[in-house]
C-alpha cells in the first residue's frame, strides 16, 4: 500500500489544542498539507489568527477556535459547534501545555531554591494543573460524546519524557501532571476500546518549542544520545500514523520521540 | 509536509528476516509498494520462494536469499549477497522469531503442566533463547558493520507485548527471550546514535499469522485472544504496514531506542 493511503487524513475532521505554536502547530501543520480539516483551539487569539493564516496560504482547510481548557462548559460548546458545521469529528490531539518554571537544579548542576517543593508556589502548581491535566481532561470529556457518536476515532495526548523519567532541571508540576497525563491515557483506552476510539500519547523528548527553556537546550543536546534536540517537525510522522486509519489497532501505547534520552547518556 | 516525502523510502534497501510470512512479509510488502528495493530473508526455502514470486508482482527490485538467523555464517553470506547487489543497507527489519507455545495456563484458563517452569526442559528453554534473542545479536551483528560505515540506518527489532508484561497463556522462555530482546534494541541503540544508525522495536500484540505452528489458525484460540483484547479482536498482519514504515523512512528521524507497542490495548488489562 502506498505512504498516501496508508496513513491518509483527507477530509478528516480534526481538532488540535494548542495548535498555535511548536508541536501542536507541527500537529495542524502535518494534518492540513495533507487535507485534513483542521481546528486549532488555542487560548491566544492573535497566535491561533496568525496560524490560520500560515496553513491557509500552504493550502489547508484550517479555523481556529479560541478556548479557556479549564472551562468545560465551554470546551463542551465548542465541539458541539465543530461537529456541527463538520459533520462530525474524528480526531483530537489533545496536546496543549505549559511549563512548570525551574526544576530543583539549575543549568549549572547546582540547587536552585526556586525548584525546590517547598518553594513551588501554589498558584504555579495549580495552573500547570489546569492546562496540562485537567485541560487534557476536560478536552477527551467534550469530545468523547462526538467521537462516539461517529463510530470510533482517535485521541492523541502529547505527554513527555518527563511522565516516565524524573528530570531535575523540569519543574516538578510539570513531571506530575504529565506522569498524570500518561496513566490516563491508558485507563481511557481500556475504557474507550469497545467504541472503536484509540487512545495515545506521543511522548516527545526535548524539541525546540516555545515552551522550551533556552537556556536548556544546550544541555538536553549534550545529554542526547543523538547530541542534538528535535525539530518540531519530525512530530509530524506519528502524528499522521496516530491520526490515520493505520494506527486503529495501536491504544494505550506511548509513542516515544525522544532521540534515545530515555536510553541515558553515551559519548 | 505531504505524507509521500515524509515516508519515503523510495531507492533505499531493506532486508527483512522472517520476511516470507506474517508481520515480516507484510513489512517487505510495504517497503516494495513504496520503492525500496527488498531482501526477504527466510530459512524455510518454499515460502520463501512463493513470497518472492509475490512480491516481484509489486517491485522489480526484490531478492530473496536462505538464511538461519541463528548461524552467524549464513547470515553474513546473505546480507553479502544483499550488498552485491544493491550496494548499501538503509532498513532492516530483525523479525525473525519462533513462537512461545502455551503457557502455564491453557486456553480455558486452566493450569498447563507443561508450561508450568519446573517441566521446561532445558532444550526447549535454550531453542527459544537461541531463536527469539541471539538470532536478533546475530542479526545485529551482520548489519551493524554496513550502517555504521555508511553512518546511516534504520533498524527495527520484533519484540512483543510479551516483553513489556507478562502473559499467561504465553510460554514463559519466550517471555523472557523477548524481554531481553527489548533491552537489547535500547543498549545498540544508545551505542549506534552517534552514528545516526536508530534502532527500534515494534512490540505486537495479537496478530493473526502462522507463528507457533500455527495455533492462531486455531479458531478457537483466535476467540480466546480477542475475547481478551480490549478491542475485541486480533489484527491483521496488515496492521503493521504503518507503524513499519513510519519506523523505517525519516519520518521517524528522532525515534530511537523506543517500544512501539500495536496491541489493541492487551497491555492494559481487561475491561467489559
Amino acid at each position: 500500500m502506498k505512504a498516501e493511503e496508508l496513513y491518509r487524513v483527507a477530509d478528516k475532521v480534526v481538532v488540535v489544542t494548542g495548535g498555535a505554536n511548536g508541536l501542536g502547530f507541527a500537529m495542524a501543520r502535518a494534518m492540513s498539507d495533507n487535507d485534513a480539516d483542521v481546528v486549532i483551539v488555542d487560548r491566544d487569539r492573535s497566535h491561533a489568527e496568525q496560524a490560520v493564516a500560515e496553513l491557509s496560504a500552504r493550502g489547508g482547510k484550517v479555523r481556529a477556535e479560541i478556548a479557556d481548557l479549564a472551562d468545560g462548559d465551554s470546551l463542551r460548546g465548542m465541539f458541539a459547534r465543530i461537529s456541527e458545521r463538520e459533520g462530525g469529528l474524528d480526531v483530537v490531539f489533545a496536546n496543549a501545555g505549559i511549563t512548570a518554571g525551574p526544576g530543583f537544579l539549575a543549568t549549572s548542576g547546582d540547587r536552585d531554591p526556586k525548584g525546590a517543593i517547598e518553594n513551588v508556589p501554589d498558584e504555579l502548581w495549580e495552573q500547570v494543573l489546569a492546562v496540562n491535566l485537567h485541560g487534557v481532561f476536560k478536552t477527551i470529556q467534550a469530545a468523547v460524546p462526538h467521537l462516539k457518536q461517529r463510530g470510533g476515532g482517535s485521541i492523541i495526548v502529547t505527554t513527555s519524557t518527563a511522565a516516565t523519567k524524573t528530570s531535575p532541571m523540569v519543574g516538578t508540576p510539570y513531571l506530575a501532571t504529565k506522569g498524570a497525563a500518561a496513566h490516563l491515557v491508558r485507563q481511557l483506552a481500556l475504557e474507550l476500546a469497545r467504541y472503536n476510539i484509540t487512545v495515545n500519547a506521543i511522548q516527545p523528548g526535548p524539541f525546540q518549542t516555545r515552551i522550551s527553556f533556552p537556556e536548556l537546550v544546550p544541555v538536553f543536546a549534550a545529554g542526547s544520545p543523538m547530541h542534538r534536540i528535535g525539530r518540531p517537525e519530525e512530530i509530524e510522522g506519528v502524528a499522521l500514523f496516530l491520526a490515520s486509519n493505520s494506527s486503529r489497532f495501536v491504544t494505550g501505547a506511548q509513542y516515544t520521540l525522544d532521540g534515545g534520552q530515555l536510553l541515558g547518556r553515551a559519548d | 509536509m505531504k505524507i509521500a516525502e515524509l515516508f519515503c523510502v523510495d531507492g533505499q534497501v531493506a532486508l527483512i528476516t522472517g520476511g516470507a510470512s506474517g508481520i515480516g512479509y507484510a513489512c517487505a510488502e510495504v517497503l516494495a509498494d513504496n520503492g525500496a528495493k527488498v531482501c526477504i530473508l527466510d530459512r524455510d526455502a518454499a515460502k520463501l520462494n512463493e513470497a518472492r514470486q509475490r512480491l516481484a508482482v509489486r517491485s522489480p527490485d526484490v531478492m530473496a536469499e536462505q538464511a538461519d538467523v541463528t548461524d552467524r555464517a549464513s547470515m553474513r553470506k546473505a546480507v553479502a549477497h544483499v550488498i552485491d547487489r544493491f550496494k548499501r543497507l538503509d532498513i532492516a527489519f530483525i523479525n525473525a522469531g519462533i513462537g512461545g507455545g502455551p503457557g502455564f495456563l491453557d486456553m480455558t484458563g486452566k493450569r498447563n503442566p507443561a508450561g508450568a517452569v519446573e517441566n521446561l526442559e532445558d532444550k526447549f528453554w535454550y531453542g527459544h533463547i537461541t531463536g527469539n534473542l541471539t538470532s536478533v545479536f546475530v542479526s545485529l551483528k551482520s548489519v551493524v558493520p554496513i550502517m555504521r560505515a555508511q553512518q546511516s540506518g534504520s533498524i527495527i527489532v520484533t519484540t512483543s507485548v510479551a516483553a513489556l508484561k507478562t502473559e499467561n497463556f504465553v510460554c514463559t522462555a519466550y517471555l523472557a527471550a523477548k524481554a531481553g530482546t527489548a533491552h537489547l534494541v535500547r543498549q545498540v541503540a544508545l551505542e549506534l546514535a552517534r552514528y545516526n544508525v536508530r534502532v527500534n522495536a515494534m512490540a505486537p500484540g495479537s496478530f493473526l499469522t502462522g507463528i507457533g505452528g500455527g495455533r492462531m489458525a486455531d479458531p478457537e484460540v483466535q476467540k480466546r485472544f480477542a475475547a481478551a483484547n480490549p478491542l475485541g479482536r486480533m489484527a491483521t498482519p496488515d496492521e503493521i504496514k504503518g507503524l513499519a514504515l513510519f519506523l523505517a523512512s525519516p519520518a521517524s528521524s528522532y525515534v530511537t531506542g523506543a517500544q512501539l507497542s500495536i496491541d489493541g490495548g492487551g497491555s492494559l488489562g481487561q475491561a467489559d
